[in-house]
C-alpha cells in the first residue's frame, strides 16, 4: 500500500514539473512581457533564486550520489557474498527515493522562480540551449523509471545470475544520474565560460559548442567526484543518528558498521577531489585570465581560506573517527602512539594551507612587520607551500586508514620486516618528493610551478598504489590478534561523522557561491550583463548567511526524510516518536547550531568586500536614481572628460573663455527673471547662446551634439555635479533632461569625424607658413598667443563654427582676446587653402599635448 | 600531576601560543593578532581532538572539570563561586576591549591584489592586459639601455616612497597608510606580470577597481607624466634590481572548446 501511495505522489510532482516546464514555452514565445526583471515585494529576487537553487543542488547531489554508494555497496555485497552490504544499500536506495520527488519539486520551483524572476534571461537561455531543454526531461523519466525498477526488483532480482541484471540497472541508473548531472552542468558553465556564439552578434552559431565549453568537463568531473563524496557523507551522518538513538545492540552494531562505511567511501573519494579543483581552477585560468584573479587572487581569495578551513576540518575529523574506532579493535592500541605524530602533521598542514596571503594588520602590525606580507609566513600563502599541505594531509589520512586496517592482524609472511620497511621508506620518499618539489617551487618560474603540482599528486597516487600492493600480500593470512567489535566506538566519534556531513554540506555551498559569483556583474559572462538592483556580489559575511540557511534548509528536511524512512519499517522496532530520539535530534540539532555558527562568525572577521559591478554610463543606463555622491562623482569625471567643460570653464577661478562655474546653482535661479535654476541650467547646455554671459563670446557649442555628444544620462550627471559643487542638492530631474523621455538609440549624426575635404598636411605648413595663422594663433605651444589657443579646437567646436571664425572673424569673438583678426582670409585663401586648413584644424583634438 | 591530561592541554596552549607571538617574532618578525587569533583557534580546536581520541584520556581530562562544576567539598564551592566572577568579568573586560574608543586605525580589511581590468585606456590607446607583454624585452641588444632608462626614471619619480633598497621604506614612507608597496620578497613582484606592473604604475591609486576599496593609496597615476617606454623601462629595471622574473602568462589557449 505504502508504495503505491509514494508513487502516486511521485509521479503528481513530475506532473507538477513538467507543467512547469511547458509553461515555460508559452512565457519565450512573448519575451516583453514584464521587462527583464521582477522581484517579489521587498525580497532581492537573487537571495530567493540563491537558497532555492543550493538547497536543490544539495538535494540533486543527494539522489545522485546515493545511487553511486548504493551501487558500490551492492557490488562489494556481492563479491564478498555478505548480505548486510545489500541490506545497507536497499535502505539508502530507499531514502533516495522518498528524496526524489523533493528533488523534482525543488526542480520545478527553480525554474519557477526563474522564469518569474528573470524573464528575458530564461528566454535567452531557452533560446540557446532549445534542444537540450526537451532532452532533460525524457533523462529524467529515464532515471526515474530504471530507479523504481532497481528499487521493486530488488527481490525480484535477488539470486545467482540475475543479481548481475540488478547490479546493471544500478549501474543504468547512475548512467541516467550522470547524463543529467552533464547536462544541467551545461547551462551552468555556459554562463561562465560562453562558448559557441559569433562574437559580433552574440547569436548562438553551435548548441554543441556551446554545451562543450571549456569549464563542463572539469565540472562534470568535479560534480561526479563531489556527488560520490556527499552520498557517503551523508550515508555516514544518517547512521550516526540511527546508532545514537538504537537502543538495542545488534542495531548499533549494525549502524557503526554503516557509519563506517559511509566515511570510508566518502573520504577515499574525497583524497582525489582537490585534484578535480585545480583543474576546474586551471581552466577558468587559462579561459580568461582576468577570471583567474578574481577567483584566486582578487575579490574571492579570502574565500580560500574559509575553504582551508573547513577542509582541514573534513581531514582532521575523518582522522578522529578511524582513531577513535580502533578503540572497537582487539590489537589496534600499538598504534595509538603514533596518533599524536599524525595529528602534529596535519595541524602544521592546517596552519600552512589556512595562512592567508597577504595578512590583516594594523598599522602598527603592518610596520613593524615590514608591509602587508610576513617575510617568513607570506610565504606560506602561496599555492606551492598549499599544495604541498594538501598532498601531506592526503598521505597522513592514508596512514591513518592503514593502521586501522591492520589493527587486529599480524603479518605472518616471512618477509614482513622487510615489506614493512619498504611500505615505511615508500611513505617517506614520497614526502620527501612532494616537499622537496614544494620548496623548489619558490626558485622557479610560475609555468613550472604550475607543473610540479601534477607531479606532486602523482608521487602521492603512486605512493598509495604500492604501498597497497604490498599490504595485501603482506596480510593476506595475518594471525588475528582479536575481532572487531561493531558498536564499541565512544558516541563522540560519530559526531565526527555528522561534523563531516554538516561541513561538507557548507563546502557545497561555499564553492557554488565562489562559481556563481566569478561571473561577476554578469548572467553570461562577457555576454549577457546583469543590470538588475542584485548585480553586485555580496561580501562572505553575508554569503556565509545565505549558505548557512540553505544548509539548515537542506538539513531539516532531509532529517524529516529520514524519519520518513524509519516508518516505514515501523513493524521492525521502529518506534516513531521517542524520547531518546527527540533527544539525541535535540542534541544534535544544536551541535549543527553550533558549528554553522563558527562558519558564519570565521565568515565575518575576514575582510568583508562587496563587488560592485563598474560603473559606465550607458545610453539606456538609469542614472536618474543615482545617490548624490556618485552623480557628483560621475558628473566631475564627465566635466573635466568627455564634455571638455574644464577647457574654457574653470571651477573656483575664471575659466581662459567662459565663467567660472563654482556659484553657478546659486546664480542660475537668480540671474534670468521667470527662468527656473532648473531651465537656466538645462537651457545653457542645449542652446548656449541664450543666456549670454556679458563680457565672453557666444562660443560654447551645444555638448549635446557632436563632437561632444553627451547623453541625455550624461547631461544629468555633468548638471547634477554643478548642482553639488556648493553644497547644494541636486534638484535636476529626468524631466527637466531633454531627450530622456526618448528610448535609447544611436544618434544618426556622425559621432566626430567630420568628413574634410583637404588635406590636413598642406594645412598644417599653410597654418604655420603661408597663411601666417601662427603669428597669433597657438598650436601645442607653437605659435604666438594673441588669439585663442588653437590645440584643442576640434574638441571644443564644429567645424561650422571654426568655418565662420575664419570667414568671419568678428562675428563671434572669444572673451578676453581682442578683435583683431584680419577679416579677409576668405578672398585670400583659395578654395584648396581653406579646405587644407579646415581639414588641419579638425585634427587638433589636444593629442598632441 | 605532569602527566594529567588537562594539564599537559593548557600547557601545550600556552606554549602554541608563545611559539605563535615571541618564537615567530624572535625567528623573524612579529605576526599580527588576527593570524594569531586564527592559528590559536586552529590549535586549541586540534588539542581537544587530540584529548578525545581516547576514551580514557578523554574522562581524565573531563573529570577535573565536571568535579568544578558538580563537586561538593568546599574547594569545589569556592572555584565554582571564583568561576561566578571571573567569567563574567573577562566577558565585560573583552566586551570594554572591543567598544572602548582606540586612536590607532583598526586593521584595514581589504583585497591586496585586485584584478586587473581585461583592458585599459592609456594616452588614447587601448591595451589588453591578458596579452599584453614588455615590449622592449624583445630588443635584447638595447637591454642595459632600457636598465639605464628605467633606473633614471626610478630615482627622480619612484625613490622618494618605494626607497633604496626597494622595500617601500624610501623617505616618505612613513608618511602614507597603506605603506608603499615593498618589490623585495616573493609576494609582490615575483608572482606579477609585467601588464599587471605597468596597469598599478600607469593608473595608480585612483585606478583601482572598486573592489579594491577602502584603498587610501597614495600611488599617483603616472600616466600622464611618463611615456609607455618609461614605464617598461621602470618596471625591467624594478624586476632586474630584486633579481626576479616576472611571471609568465599562463598558455592562452582559445576561449573555449578543447
Amino acid at each position: 500500500m505504502k508504495r503505491t501511495d509514494s508513487t502516486r505522489r511521485w509521479i503528481s510532482f513530475l506532473v507538477l514539473a513538467l507543467v512547469m516546464l511547458s509553461a515555460c514555452a508559452v512565457f519565450a514565445q512573448v519575451p516583453e512581457a514584464g521587462g527583464e526583471y521582477r522581484q517579489v515585494g521587498k525580497f532581492s529576487s537573487r537571495n530567493i533564486v540563491w537558497i532555492v537553487a543550493q538547497v536543490k543542488l544539495m538535494f540533486a547531489a543527494f539522489i545522485l550520489g546515493v545511487p553511486m554508494f548504493a551501487l558500490i555497496i551492492e557490488l562489494i555485497g556481492f563479491l564478498t557474498k555478505e548480505e548486510r552490504y545489500d541490506r545497507l544499500a536497499r535502505e539508502f536506495i530507499k531514502l533516495s527515493l522518498i528524496g526524489f520527488s523533493a528533488t523534482a519539486a525543488l526542480g520545478g520551483l527553480l525554474l519557477f522562480l526563474i522564469i518569474t524572476f528573470y524573464p528575458r534571461f530564461w528566454n535567452y537561455m531557452a533560446g540557446v540551449f532549445k534542444p537540450t531543454m526537451w532532452i532533460y526531461p525524457i533523462l529524467f523519466f529515464c532515471e526515474s523509471f530504471t530507479l523504481y525498477l532497481y528499487w521493486y526488483g530488488w527481490d525480484w532480482l535477488k539470486s545467482g545470475g540475475r543479481k548481475v541484471v540488478h547490479l546493471f540497472l544500478g549501474l543504468l541508473l547512475n548512467l541516467w544520474g550522470t547524463a543529467l548531472v552533464f547536462m544541467t552542468n551545461a547551462w551552468a558553465t555556459f554562463m561562465m565560460t560562453p562558448n559557441g556564439l559569433d562574437p559580433e552578434t552574440g547569436v548562438v552559431i553551435s548548441v554543441w559548442e556551446a554545451i562543450n565549453n571549456a569549464t563542463w568537463h572539469p565540472l562534470n568531473i568535479h560534480r561526479l567526484i563531489a556527488n560520490a563524496v556527499f552520498g557517503g557523507a551523508i550515508a555516514g551522518a544518517y547512521a550516526a543518528y540511527k546508532f545514537l538513538v538504537a537502543e538495542k545492540d545488534e542495531d548499533r552494531a549494525y549502524y557503526d558498521w554503516m557509519g563506517y562505511v559511509g566515511n570510508m567511501v566518502a573520504v577515499s573519494v574525497f583524497l582525489v577531489l582537490p585534484f578535480a579543483g585545480y583543474w576546474l581552477g586551471k581552466e577558468i585560468y587559462d579561459h580568461n585570465q582576468q577570471m583567474g584573479i578574481t577567483l584566486m587572487g582578487g575579490f574571492l581569495s579570502w574565500l580560500w581560506i574559509i575553504q582551508a578551513i573547513m577542509i582541514g576540518i573534513l581531514f582532521l575529523s575523518a582522522n578522529f573517527y578511524l582513531w577513535t574506532g580502533m578503540e572497537r579493535i582487539d590489537g589496534a592500541e600499538r598504534y595509538s602512539k603514533y596518533i599524536k605524530y599524525m595529528l602534529f602533521v596535519l595541524l602544521v598542514c592546517v596552519l600552512v594551507w589556512s595562512t592567508p596571503h597577504s595578512l590583516v594588520a594594523s598599522l602598527e602590525e603592518a610596520r613593524r612587520m615590514g608591509g602587508t606580507h610576513h617575510p617568513l609566513l607570506g610565504v606560506l600563502g602561496v599555492m606551492s607551500a598549499k599544495n604541498t599541505a594538501v598532498n601531506i594531509m592526503i598521505l597522513t589520512t592514508f596512514l591513518s586508514f592503514m593502521l586501522y586496517r591492520r589493527g587486529n592482524k599480524e603479518a605472518t609472511v616471512s618477509w614482513q620486516t622487510a615489506g614493512l620497511t619498504i611500505q615505511w621508506v615508500i611513505l617517506g620518499l614520497a614526502s620527501a618528493w612532494v616537499i622537496y618539489l614544494g620548496v623548489r617551487g619558490y626558485f622557479v618560474d610560475a609555468a613550472t610551478r604550475i607543473g610540479f603540482a601534477p607531479q606532486q599528486v602523482l608521487a602521492v597516487l603512486l605512493a598509495i598504489i604500492a604501498y597497497t600492493a604490498i599490504d595485501f600480500p603482506l596480510f593476506k593470512n595475518a594471525k588475528p590478534m582479536g575481532s572487531i567489535h561493531w558498536g564499541k566506538i565512544p558516541e563522540r566519534s560519530q559526531y565526527a561523522l555528522f561534523l563531516l556531513a554538516l561541513t561538507f554540506c557548507w563546502l557545497m555551498g561555499l564553492m557554488g557561491y565562489a562559481r556563481s559569483a566569478l561571473r561577476q556583474h554578469w548572467h553570461v559572462y562577457g555576454v549577457y550583463r546583469d543590470t538588475s538592483a542584485d548585480a553586485f556580489l555580496p561580501t562572505l559575511g553575508q554569503a556565509s548567511l545565505r549558505i548557512s540557511l540553505s544548509v539548515i534548509i537542506f538539513v531539516v528536511m532531509i532529517s524529516f526524510i529520514f524519519w520518513l524512512g524509519g516508518l516505514g519499517s515501523i513493524k521492525e522496532g521502529f518506534s516513531g516518536i521517542s524520547r531518546r530520539g527527540i533527544a539525541v535530534f535535540a542534541k544534535m540539532g544544536a551541535f549543527c547550531m553550533v558549528v554553522i555558527g563558527g562558519f558564519v562568525y570565521f565568515a565575518n572577521s575576514i575582510p568583508q568586500v562587496e563587488h560592485q559591478p563598474p560603473v559606465e554610463i550607458g545610453a539606456d543606463q538609469d542614472v536618474w536614481s543615482l545617490d548624490q555622491a556618485t552623480v557628483s562623482a560621475m558628473g566631475e569625471k564627465l566635466f573635466f572628460g568627455k564634455g571638455t567643460c574644464g577647457l574654457c570653464h574653470g571651477v573656483g577661478t575664471a575659466g581662459p573663455r567662459a565663467p567660472d562655474l563654482k556659484d553657478v546653482a546659486k546664480i542660475a535661479g537668480e540671474r534670468v527673471e521667470g527662468v527656473s535654476a532648473n531651465k537656466y541650467l538645462v537651457d545653457a547646455l542645449v542652446d548656449p547662446g541664450v543666456f549670454l554671459v556679458e563680457g565672453y563670446g557666444n562660443i560654447m557649442p551645444r555638448v549635446d551634439k557632436p563632437p561632444i555628444n553627451l547623453t541625455p544620462q550624461e547631461l544629468y550627471l555633468v548638471l547634477g555635479y554643478l548642482q553639488g559643487l556648493g553644497g547644494g542638492e541636486i534638484t535636476i530631474t529626468k524631466d527637466d533632461i531633454p531627450g530622456s523621455d526618448q528610448a535609447a538609440e544611436p544618434s544618426d549624426e556622425a559621432p566626430s569625424g567630420v568628413v574634410m575635404l583637404g588635406n590636413a598636411e598642406q594645412g598644417r605648413d599653410l597654418f604655420f607658413g603661408a597663411g601666417t595663422c601662427y603669428a597669433c594663433h597657438q598650436v601645442d605651444g607653437e605659435g604666438q598667443a594673441v588669439g585663442p589657443d588653437l590645440s584643442e579646437i576640434a574638441r571644443i567646436n564644429t567645424a561650422a563654427y571654426i568655418y565662420e571664425s575664419i570667414l568671419d572673424p568678428n562675428k563671434v569673438v572669444v572673451g578676453g582676446y581682442p578683435p583683431i583678426m584680419p577679416v579677409g582670409f576668405g578672398e585670400a585663401l583659395g578654395g584648396k587653402d581653406l579646405n587644407d586648413l579646415m581639414a588641419y584644424l579638425m585634427t587638433l583634438d589636444g593629442s598632441g599635448r | 600531576m605532569l602527566k594529567h591530561p588537562l594539564f599537559q592541554f593548557f600547557v601545550l596552549l600556552i606554549a602554541s601560543y608563545l611559539f605563535y607571538t615571541l618564537g615567530i617574532q624572535v625567528l623573524s618578525k612579529p605576526i599580527p593578532a588576527t593570524l594569531v587569533s586564527q592559528y590559536m583557534a586552529i590549535t586549541l580546536g586540534v588539542l581537544l581532538l587530540y584529548m578525545a581520541t581516547e576514551t580514557e584520556r578523554w574522562e581524565r581530562f573531563k573529570s577535573p572539570i565536571y568535579e568544578a562544576l558538580i563537586g561538593a567539598t568546599g574547594v569545589h564551592r569556592m572555584l565554582r563561586n571564583v568561576l561566578f566572577v571571573l567569567i563574567p568579568l573577562f566577558a565585560g573586560f573583552q566586551t570594554y576591549q572591543a567598544v572602548k574608543p582606540q586612536t590607532t586605525p583598526p586593521p584595514p580589511f581589504r583585497t591586496v591584489h585586485p584584478a586587473n581590468p581585461e583592458s585599459i585606456t592609456f594616452r588614447g590607446e587601448s591595451y589588453d592586459l591578458t596579452t599584453l607583454t614588455n615590449p622592449l624585452r624583445a630588443e635584447p641588444a638595447k637591454f642595459d639601455e632600457h636598465l639605464e632608462v628605467g633606473k633614471k626614471v626610478y630615482y627622480e619619480r619612484c625613490f622618494y616612497c618605494h626607497g633604496d633598497t626597494w622595500a617601500g621604506d624610501g623617505h616618505f614612507a612613513k608618511g602614507f597608510v597603506p605603506a608603499p608597496a615593498k618589490f623585495t620578497g616573493d609576494a609582490t613582484l615575483a608572482i606579477l606580470t609585467e601588464s599587471y606592473v605597468f596597469w598599478r604604475i600607469a593608473k595608480g591609486g585612483p585606478g583601482l577597481p572598486r573592489e579594491a576599496t577602502p584603498w587610501n593609496s597614495a600611488m599617483p597615476a603616472w600616466e600622464d607624466r611618463l611615456t609607455a617606454d618609461e614605464i617598461w623601462a621602470v618596471t625591467m629595471y624594478l624586476y632586474d634590481a630584486v633579481e626576479k622574473e616576472p611571471r609568465t602568462v599562463l598558455s592562452q589557449t582559445e576561449s573555449g572548446g578543447h
